[in-house]
């Protein structure tokens, strides 16, 4: 994978549509999580996620580098996902509107059972829930040093937090999940050692 | 205080049991259809973009089609007729310099209008001649093959 400097500088002044397609392939997942934790469906997340991309290429040639892009193109995707939350709560209920397209994270009314949640194929959704239910700071939080692997200084940047208080959101995120996890049938290993 | 969160961090992480990797599959392959989406929206947002400009230049275009029928077609009857008159050949058309003819300097106009044709023309066919001038072609034929040089290097001002 190509170095941020590099696809900035391809892009102004060599083979544009190439480095596009590198940007994209690059961020292209970063963007959709972000999306997806913040919007928690999954049509509205690609939709964020194609403006957000548009408009990061559509400014890249005007990128500075005194800031990383993944730091750039969070915050674009945060505005996107904000503007889509505000026009959704703006428009007025209509009997012509169509029905909201299948929530695949849909967060459960009743404790889930666990001998249905433990397959593969859950378990992203279940992990979704999960961290619906955190606190939106815990949740970028955590999200973004477990998943994604940002340092704290780079989520610092990005979220505008102490690194002590990050450590702190971080732990405490740690802990709800590991809480939560036996709950929809995924044992951890702390409880997989406690039966053992 | 901030080792000992960091050891607690480690100690936490250690326990946790979440299958990372499927989840950054899961992700990924959700967002793979986003590359095809885009290109498809960059080429909309481009058409969009190109129609968008199009619409005041062909609006500009209109306008002055409509100028130029209201004020220029005169001006270009009067070189058609004064051509016909001196050189008695029938209406004739010079539809290959309408710019020129639409000048107000006719004498000019006539001399870079003789002088490119007279050299353009002189191994052109009749029918071909016919792409030039519009007229009747037995006039046509006469006008070239015998005055034409002539009348467009020396008696061809109006």
């Amino acid at each position: 994978m190509k170095a941020d400097h590099d696809i900035v500088r391809e892009y102004v002044s060599g083979d544009a549509e190439f480095a596009a397609s590198l940007f994209v392939q690059k961020y292209r997942r970063f963007v959709y999580a972000i999306a997806l934790r913040r919007l928690n469906d999954s049509d509205e997340a690609e939709d964020a996620a194609q403006i957000a991309l548009i408009k990061a290429l559509d400014g890249l040639h005007k990128f500075r580098s005194d800031s990383s892009i993944k730091t750039w193109i969070y915050r674009i995707t945060v505005n996107v996902c904000s503007n889509m939350q505000r026009k959704k709560r703006a428009t007025p209920f209509s009997f012509f509107q169509t029905p909201e397209p299948s929530v695949d994270f849909e967060i459960p009314d009743v404790e889930p059972n666990p001998l249905q949640q433990v397959a593969d194929k859950d378990t992203f959704a279940i992990l979704q829930t999960i961290l619906q239910q955190l606190p939106e700071k815990q949740r970028e939080t955590f999200a973004l040093r477990y998943f994604d692997e940002l340092t704290y200084e780079e989520m610092s940047e990005i979220l505008g937090t102490s690194v002590g208080g990050l450590k702190a959101n971080y732990f405490h995120a740690i802990q709800k999940i590991a809480e939560m996890l036996p709950k929809y049938g995924i044992v951890g290993k702390k409880g997989k050692e406690s039966h053992e | 205080m901030n080792e000992q969160l960091d050891r607690l961090i480690q100690d936490a992480e250690e326990k946790l049991s979440i299958d990372k990797s499927l989840y950054l599959y899961e992700l990924d392959r959700a967002s793979r259809n986003i590359p095809a989406l885009l290109l498809h929206r960059r080429q909309s947002r481009k058409k969009r973009l190109f129609l968008s400009f199009l619409a005041p230049v062909g609006s500009v275009a209109a306008v002055l089609i409509i100028v130029k029928a209201l004020f220029f077609a005169p001006v270009e009857q009067t070189l058609e007729y004064s051509a016909s008159k001196q050189e008695g050949v029938g209406s004739l058309m010079f539809i290959e310099y309408p710019l020129l003819a639409h000048s107000d300097d006719y004498e000019q106009a006539w001399k870079e209008i003789s002088a490119e044709d007279a050299i353009d023309l002189d191994d052109l066919r009749v029918n071909e001649m016919e792409h030039y001038l519009i007229g009747s072609p037995d006039i046509l034929s006469e006008y070239i093959l015998n005055d034409y040089s002539e009348m467009s290097t020396e008696k061809g001002r109006p």
